[in-house]
């Protein structure tokens, strides 16, 4: 079992800007091809919902929120917070015996790769706007889309749950580079 | 700077992609039957237009998937964006 270690155990509020680690929640990268009818009917009965087939978007229920990565990858993102005592994932057993096993596609763990920033408030754009390429005033971009790309040179993922509600993926080994990134850019608003 | 349309993403800034170098090289078939000249023409020798350029690109910093690209080498404007394993539409 895995010694949890946060990199980030502090919280951050600022002008309608607020931060916090969100820690651990289940991360599942999952590969295959959603032509190959196996692999999409089996997808659908495990996790009970369909996977997002358009570019950037989310699909989700009560558990699970998968997130569209590229055309044959996806993230499956738990909806809770999971107990720290734990480090088993039923949904990776299930998903490695139905799908691995098989031959459909690829399930890896990455819950301990990735950490999730909880972002809040009306100013959160105009941070991220600081140090990303993305146009987060596109109308593409609403609720419940995901996108990938860098922010000040790290790469993140970042999911816009809400108007004003977005978790910010990024690679454990950045967290806390990104981090004071973040609160310095924040001061500035 | 300049806007890349991903054919998977969309729009985004060129600074998401990388270079992947001159697109269309076909590997030789018999590479033990070739002349080092011949096979260091396929390895090395790029063609390097004034022009109308085909080339491979991969959106590194998004959803990491490769494609191909026709642009011109003097001004910057890409003619079309396509699939790898695709033949360029003009």
């Amino acid at each position: 079992m895995l010694d949890l270690l946060t990199p980030v155990t502090e919280s951050q509020s600022y002008n309608n800007f607020s931060m916090k680690e969100k820690t651990p929640v289940t991360k599942i990268n999952l590969r295959g091809n959603l032509e190959n009818k196996d692999f999409a009917s089996k997808i659908e009965k495990i996790l009970g919902m369909v996977l997002p087939k358009e570019a950037c978007s989310t699909s989700n229920n009560e558990k699970i929120t998968s997130l569209w990565l590229g055309p044959n990858e996806w993230l499956l993102v738990s909806n809770n917070e999971e107990p720290k005592e734990t480090n088993t994932y039923e949904l990776e057993q299930v998903l490695f015996d139905n799908i691995s096993k098989a031959n459909l596609g690829a399930i890896t763990n990455v819950t301990d790769h990735f950490t999730i920033f909880k972002l809040s408030g009306s100013n959160i754009f105009e941070v991220l706007s600081k140090g990303c390429p993305f146009d987060f005033s596109s109308e593409d971009f609403e609720h419940n889309k995901v996108v990938q790309t860098i922010l000040n040179h790290v790469d993140v993922t970042i999911h816009r749950k809400n108007e004003n509600d977005v978790d910010l993926y990024v690679r454990r080994s950045f967290a806390a580079y990104l981090w004071d990134w973040l609160k310095d850019s924040a001061n500035l608003i | 700077m300049f806007i890349i349309k991903c054919p998977y993403c969309g729009d985004r800034d060129h600074s998401e992609f990388s270079y992947g170098g001159e697109a269309h090289k076909v590997r030789p078939k018999q590479p033990a039957e070739l002349s080092d000249e011949q096979w260091a023409e396929y390895l090395f020798i790029r063609k390097n237009i004034k022009g109308l350029q085909y080339e491979r690109w991969n959106h590194a910093h998004g959803c990491r998937r490769w494609f191909n690209m026709s642009r011109d080498t003097s001004n910057d404007k890409i003619r079309s964006v396509y699939k790898m394993g695709e033949k360029p539409k003009e």
